[in-house]
């Protein structure tokens, strides 16, 4: 921690001063800034780049995510992509591009193969793909009663260009047995008590999933090679589920015989109970009570404009942003002003490729001044919407979809 | 972590009545860096500095034993019971070789209960979603 903050949990004048020295320009609205918010550049010199309005909510290790309105991009640029680690990521200096590697071994491969990076673009066909990867914890700070864990908001998402090879590629090449059930990943993140014998998250998914073309090798996002805290050199990068089935730091992919096993796929991880419970039960963590939390549910974010909008020349207002529905898609979009009792059909786009988020928009009108709020409530291709209450409650707080939501005032 | 709850404003004043007769080593003008409790609540607690935690004769054995391997913020983003807090003192002695607390570890739970339990939220229960708060008003054009 730090004393940039004031008794009241602002920033001091002195703190501003240096994150103006830090940023190299005055920092506008300062005082504006919320209570007990560490902005970035008086952080860590660790994650350069990133936007100075990312939240962060752990710095050991880094987790940070993004405010919605900084999500406003239909691909995600990099400096504005959230950040959840187990571990440590591994020394910036111990990454040698050249030679690094990544090993196909495991129970149901005919025999095990290491290829180097340059091996694996010199060898397969390169695909881009632009892939939603949220973690599965996105708006646990909404469950009651709280969930343990990193209490994120709605900013845990992201939809970046990757590119790489697919991963059914280079499984051809090595060759599959016929009993192949899972792929489990292993990346070089180092755990936090610094036990070098320990993995800190080896997680995967259903053989199925691990052969859809969109799942990725990739060394690149948004066209430049991933940073360290995304996962350079290699990430393994798969749409639609839990971003932790999307490894960093890749070395390894074992194809497994059953269902992989590696820290962090058992007990409660990952899982929700497969009956549903009370808000607040205890659940025995044990394979019969929990599943493993496969697509994510249908989701949507009102990227513009920020919450907090005064009108004062306009009582209309064009809001825009986008939706996604794990491994489906979305066929609606709908926006309520006046919660929930009416709603009003958004524009919507079609996906640039299976898996990508879509981008919404809608024109509204405001009958008189006032004060409302705008919710979003999106649909996937099965029927499904997202709930405007609190979601089912699991012990983790995970895949809390409820409707995005922000404040507008009209004073014309 | 937000603070708030304008609407809970006469439950927040036995909150603050409470706070005051428990914490008995007030110093003035600390840092104040953290709470999801209210706002007058924060000014009746002070916050060390550097670990961002309420200063308390507990704080060092805390700091010590609960910061080798992880930033304080998660403890202060934290609300768990007694119980909660023991379950995830276990959870790290078996997954991530923290040490036997000891004598340590009454004195750290009585800590731990008494500033990041769930009890100043649990109005939130009777609601399904909060209205929004802490909202930055700006003009749009």
């Amino acid at each position: 921690m730090n004393d940039y903050h004031n008794r009241r949990g602002f920033l001091k004048k002195s703190a501003i001063t240096t994150l103006a020295s830090l940023v190299g320009t005055k920092i506008m609205f300062a005082e504006n800034i919320p209570a007990r918010v560490t902005p970035l550049p008086l952080l860590s010199d660790s994650v350069d780049g990133k936007d100075p309005e990312m939240t962060v909510l752990s710095d050991r290790p880094m987790n940070m995510e993004a405010p919605a309105h900084l999500l406003d991009d239909p691909v995600t640029p990099i400096n504005k992509m959230f950040i959840r680690n187990n571990g440590l990521p591994p020394v910036k200096e111990s990454i040698d591009r050249s030679a690094w590697t990544l090993t196909i071994d495991g129970e149901s491969v005919k025999q095990k193969r290491t290829y180097t990076i340059s091996e694996l673009k010199q060898r397969f066909k390169p695909h881009t793909y632009q892939l939603v990867l949220e973690c599965g914890g996105n708006g646990r700070s909404g469950y009651y009663p709280p969930a343990s864990g990193n209490q994120w908001s709605q900013g845990a998402v992201h939809c970046a260009a990757w590119t790489g090879i697919r991963l059914k590629d280079i499984l051809a090449d090595v060759g599959l047995k016929d009993n192949a059930v899972y792929i489990g990943y292993y990346g070089k993140d180092i755990h936090l008590s610094r036990d070098a014998k320990k993995v800190v998250i080896s997680r995967g998914v259903p053989i199925k999933k691990a052969l859809e073309d969109e799942t990725l090798i990739a060394w690149a996002v948004n066209g430049d090679d991933i940073p360290l805290f995304h996962g350079a050199p290699l990430r393994l990068v798969i749409g639609g589920w839990p971003a932790s089935v999307s490894g960093k730091w890749l070395h390894t992919i074992s194809v497994r015989n059953i269902v992989h096993d590696g820290p962090k796929m058992g007990g409660s991880s990952y899982r929700v109970p497969v009956i549903p419970v009370q808000p607040g039960e205890k659940v025995e963590e044990t394979e019969e009570n929990f599943r493993i939390i496969e697509s994510m549910p249908v989701k949507s974010l009102i990227t513009h404009p920020k919450s907090g909008a005064v009108l004062s020349s306009n009582r209309s207002l064009s809001v825009r942003g986008h939706a996604w529905a794990g491994d489906l898609e979305v066929t609606e979009v709908n926006v309520s002003i006046d919660y929930g009792c009416t709603w009003q059909k958004a524009n919507l786009s079609a996906p640039k490729n299976r898996l990508a988020w879509q981008q919404w928009s809608a024109k509204i009108d405001f009958p008189q001044n006032g004060y409302y709020e705008i919710w979003v409530k999106a649909t996937d291709s099965k029927g499904v919407s997202q709930p405007m209450v609190m979601p089912q409650w699991n012990p983790k707080g995970y895949l809390n979809n409820a409707c995005h939501r922000i404040a507008v005032k009209v004073v014309v | 972590m937000n603070v708030r709850r304008v609407t809970l404003a006469v439950a927040a004043f036995f909150v603050i009545a409470m706070g005051i007769t428990c914490v008995s080593d007030l110093r003035n003008d600390q840092t104040t860096t953290d709470t999801t409790a209210t706002t007058s609540l924060v000014d009746t607690l002070n916050y060390d500095p550097h670990s961002g935690l309420v200063v308390d004769t507990t704080l060092g054995l805390v700091v010590a034993n609960c910061s080798g391997c992880h930033s304080t913020e998660l403890i202060r983003k934290s609300r768990f019971t007694r119980d909660g807090w023991i379950a995830k003192i276990r959870w790290m002695q078996k997954e991530q070789n923290l040490w036997d607390l000891g004598k340590n570890e009454k004195s750290i739970l009585d800590y731990l209960e008494k500033y990041y339990s769930p009890s100043s939220l649990d109005a939130r229960a009777q609601m399904r979603r909060e209205p929004l708060d802490d909202i930055q008003w700006y003009d749009y054009q």
